[in-house]
């Protein structure tokens, strides 16, 4: 498998009063090349912190202690900021989470789509480019005639998240980053997304990848899940695997965690415990305070990855020391 | 069910007003009646901007309907006396969405609870006192006591925090709460806790629920055999048992989002079916008085839809706001077609 985007040995601080923080505690991730990929953890566990490090959007607070992101082989660390501007939004494009805020409130749509476009290309004339944007309006089911004169407070909520879906489109990139996607958004809008994204792969086959605790969604929508907990990446698998037959005690107990509409709810619960404080994390493996498979093991040493069946799991369970 | 009425509320409306000359008039509540009897847990559901919020706080006692009464015990609460009022007030409590905002940042758990105790049980001596507030701390989960006693609530997590929440409301010994989206902000793992705990206050205490919400699936978690009232646009279109209403829905606007609802299971999400809707987004101008509030999305509207109102009305079981709705399509679950 060809991989798009890889992160490695990734290690994230912030600086509090109370010390430093390890918000991304050596992860390691692969997004590949042409499928959706998703990144799932609670609120805390750091999953928009490694999302900040890999577009270098970290607060001034937030350092990238150690390790590489590779975009194809480049290595985004090490670009100069006018190298580094060059590849987001042309190569890499980013829905950020409540992107129902992010259009400039004094814009028209249209004039929003070509300024974007005019700032790193000047291939085509306004008209082509209105042309282009119509076109991507039309498969995020907007109607460009209505859409494009509009200011951003004369569209709901669902209609702005699609503007900027695709505005993230306009120049084509090879990677869709999106932020939790359809927090804040109703049942109905929400749905919507999903399909719009769907489609938007199903026929440009454009890579994605997703950060977000939603797991309904994620079951709707990804090939690959990643889950992380407390700084550290617990499982990757394809999404079968995690939602039927996944090997990480976390994974599984998260997974009956969520209500749903269908079935049986009696053997849905709640995890025991709390997240821990990353100030002051437990030792060994992260979850242990809170597994209920716990061995002697794991309050000493931290476990490595093992490949189980389809799944890449850090538990002890699986291998010995 | 056939507890005595806690709450009654008759054809409530409210709406807010906007302007200083030409006022408009926004309509967040329109004509709504609900009965709440002892032990109830009554779910409101409903998208953002639907009223929901706002029919909780009116049921509290926080706002005052602009028409239409709300009955106590019978007596309409706007026209009790200072002293009537002051004693019923405490009796329903709210527990917001948002834990960190709803708890005062400087002071400790003790802190918080210890004057509401103090108010209502008044202990002989601050033993007794300290006794009374670990009593309620281990009730609600925060257990050893002694270990949340001197934390501020920066301390504890979203979870740890509702438990708080729901223990100072515990202590003038309600007979109804109304939980505004208590769970969304909690993480995933621990949803389910604090559903529990609801549970639990209802099965214990007898305290009937408002339970409002967005989501469907946790309020099926946190009570099959609840009432869901379904909101739109200020009006509730469809009201009936829990699984009765899940599983044979009739609004149009219900079986809408029970067939986009997602469902934590790959191969049921990926294969349901969704009902189209007319148009994909809630229309611009807010709340119309005219006609049905879904039709201009309907996908059965008909003439009369944007003419008449639908009166709300007993069908099968179920009491739903909507002219065709002996002329609609069997329905069949989107999951039920997806996994045959």
């Amino acid at each position: 498998m060809d991989y798009i985007l890889r992160v490695k040995d990734l290690v994230v601080e912030y600086a509090v009063r109370e010390g430093m923080l390890r918000v991304v505690n050596n992860v390691s991730l692969d997004v590949p090349e042409g499928k959706i990929t998703a990144l799932v953890g609670e609120s805390g566990c750091g999953k928009s912190s490694l999302l900040d490090a890999i577009l270098r959007t970290l607060p001034p607070n937030g350092y990238i202690r150690s390790g590489e992101v590779l975009f194809r082989d480049i290595n985004l660390l090490k670009l100069s900021k006018e190298e580094l501007r060059k590849i987001r939004w042309e190569k890499i494009a980013i829905v950020f989470q409540a992107a129902q805020n992010a259009l400039n409130p004094v814009l028209k749509v249209e004039d929003h789509i070509v300024e974007t476009y005019q700032a790193h290309r000047s291939d085509l004339s306004k008209g082509e480019i209105v042309e282009k944007a119509s076109k991507l309006l039309e498969m995020v089911r907007l109607d460009p005639a209505q859409v494009l004169g509009a200011y951003p407070h004369e569209l709901s909520g669902g209609m702005k998240q699609r503007v900027i879906i695709a505005l993230s489109l306009i120049l084509d990139p090879e990677l869709l980053i999106l932020d939790e996607p359809t927090s804040a958004l109703d049942t109905y809008t929400q749905s919507t997304i999903i399909d719009v994204l769907k489609r938007i792969h199903r026929e440009s086959g454009l890579t994605m990848f997703l950060v977000t605790h939603d797991l309904p969604v994620v079951a709707e929508i990804a090939d690959y899940i990643a889950v992380m907990y407390a700084g550290k990446i617990m499982e990757v698998a394809d999404v079968e695997t995690i939602f039927y037959n996944a090997k990480h005690p976390y994974t599984q107990l998260l997974i009956k965690a969520i209500p749903s509409l269908v079935g049986d709810l009696s053997d849905r619960k709640p995890i025991p415990g709390n997240p821990p404080s990353l100030l002051n994390p437990p030792p060994g493996c992260v979850f242990h305070p809170r597994c209920p498979y716990r061995k002697p093991i794991c309050d000493k040493k931290e476990p490595p990855f093992f490949r189980v069946e389809n799944s890449i799991t850090a538990c002890w369970l699986y291998g010995e020391e | 069910m056939g507890g005595e009425v806690i709450v009654e509320l008759k054809n409530v409306t409210k709406y807010f007003e906007k302007g200083f000359i030409r006022k408009t008039r926004n309509y967040a509540v329109i004509d709504v009646s609900l009965e709440i009897r002892e032990r109830d847990i009554i779910t409101l559901i409903g998208e953002s901007g639907c009223g929901k919020t706002t029919l909780g706080r009116i049921v509290a006692g926080l706002i005052k309907p602009s028409k239409g009464t709300v009955l106590w015990f019978g007596k309409d609460i706007w026209k009790m006396g200072k002293k009537e009022f002051k004693k019923y007030r405490p009796l329903i409590q709210v527990v917001h969405q948002d834990p960190y905002a709803s708890l005062n940042p400087t002071r400790t758990v003790y802190q918080i609870l210890a004057p509401i105790v103090k108010k209502y049980y008044k202990p002989s001596s601050k033993k007794e006192l300290v006794e009374e507030v670990k009593d309620i701390l281990s009730y609600v989960g925060l257990t050893p006591p002694e270990y949340f006693l001197n934390k501020y609530p920066h301390h504890l997590s979203g979870g740890m925090k509702q438990r708080l929440a729901f223990a100072r409301t515990l202590i003038p010994k309600p007979k109804l709460i109304v939980a505004d989206e208590p769970v969304s902000m909690i993480d995933m793992s621990l949803r389910l806790s604090v559903l529990g705990l609801m549970k639990k206050l209802n099965e214990e205490l007898g305290i009937a629920f408002i339970y409002i919400s967005h989501d469907i699936a946790t309020a099926r978690y946190f009570a099959d055999k609840a009432i869901l009232a379904l909101m739109y646009l200020g009006r509730i279109v469809e009201l009936g048992p829990m699984d009765e209403v899940i599983g044979s829905p009739l609004h149009p606007y219900l079986r809408a989002i029970l067939s986009a609802s997602p469902i934590p299971d790959p191969k049921i999400a990926r294969y349901k079916r969704k009902m189209e809707l007319k148009s994909l987004d809630v229309p611009r101008e807010i709340v119309q008085l005219k006609g049905c509030p879904f039709s201009p999305r309907c996908p059965y509207s008909g003439d009369i839809c944007f003419e008449q109102t639908p009166q709300f009305k007993e069908y099968d079981g179920h009491k739903v706001a909507c002219h065709f709705v002996d002329k609609l399509p069997k329905w069949t679950p989107p999951w039920q077609v997806a996994t045959s």
